[in-house]
């Protein structure tokens, strides 16, 4: 079967169950955040069972929220880092030492 | 038991650039980092009388600052309104779908490996680079949920939002991280 006619295919299902990818993308975020119902649930795993698409999108939603959950291990981004300015370094040791 | 004691003179040489980097991750502005971190010493210094050494320095004094960064939270509150607005960035993604609300081309595999990206410096540093350019309420209803990892029902709380509100920023949100990741990507090669 070719490429085209499989998304054909695909494409009727989907407009047959009225399942959208735009829907569908939303529901992937939305999940992330939440315990879906078992009908959303089995709504969106059928539409990601023939959407190879919707899978790729939930692909980069997820490598997304684990890059960011890593963003701050040591080392992850030293090159990103942000230094505190060294004026504002001293004038915090001066509060501490009038106050220590 | 070893208990732990508190070195003010060594805080900010130990601790500083730790702290301001996790301050300017949740709040953007450098001025505002720099005064959360120092509200931060001087809570502290208040506070050390309390200080029963049962967590480690550096963890009670990152708790302090997790508080005084959710201070700033709470005053911002007041300058934005927690929904999607008119004048917000739009959802870059809408123009992807066709009349149908299908997609109009697979969205692209972006190649990386995130068990593998650890390490990889570029990577993160287009993402650090994308969540700057988040407006201020965006950046910080992500940051809530994806870095400090807090529940949909708390985070609704503390904004006075509804669950709705949260759902739909934060999608907007993560297409938002998309379309800026997917700008870069190129650049990593």
């Amino acid at each position: 079967m070719t490429e085209s006619k499989r998304e054909q295919i695909r494409d009727i299902i989907l407009n047959l169950t009225r399942s959208k990818c735009a829907d569908t993308s939303r529901f992937i975020s939305e999940n992330m955040d939440r315990q879906p119902s078992p009908l959303k649930w089995l709504k969106v795993g059928f539409h990601l069972a023939l959407c190879e698409y919707c899978r790729e999108y939930k692909t980069q939603l997820k490598t997304l929220r684990r890059l960011t959950q890593d963003l701050e291990k040591e080392g992850a981004n030293m090159e990103a880092q942000a230094f505190m300015k060294p004026e504002s370094k001293e004038r915090l040791k001066q509060i501490i030492a009038k106050k220590n | 038991m070893n208990q732990e004691t508190l070195d003010p003179t060594q805080w900010v040489d130990k601790y500083g650039d730790s702290m301001y980097r996790f301050a300017i991750l949740r709040v953007k502005d450098e001025a505002h980092a720099d005064d959360i971190v120092q509200n931060t010493i001087l809570a502290a210094l208040q506070a050390r009388d309390t200080y029963e050494g049962r967590s480690a320095e550096k963890t009670w004094l990152f708790g302090i600052l997790k508080n005084k960064i959710f201070e700033h939270y709470r005053e911002t509150k007041k300058n934005y309104k927690y929904q999607i607005e008119l004048n917000d960035e739009a959802d870059p993604c809408e123009s992807d779908f066709d009349g149908k609300g299908h997609w109009r081309a697979l969205p692209f595999n972006w190649g990386i490996d995130p068990e593998k990206a650890y390490g990889n410096e570029q990577v993160y540093q287009i993402l650090s680079g994308c969540i700057d350019e988040l407006s201020p309420k965006f950046r910080q209803l992500y940051v809530l949920r994806e870095i400090e990892g807090r529940d949909s029902e708390s985070i609704c709380e503390d904004f006075d939002i509804t669950q709705n509100n949260l759902w739909v920023m934060l999608h907007r949100t993560r297409n938002l991280l998309k379309k800026c990741m997917e700008s870069h990507l190129p650049e990593i090669g």
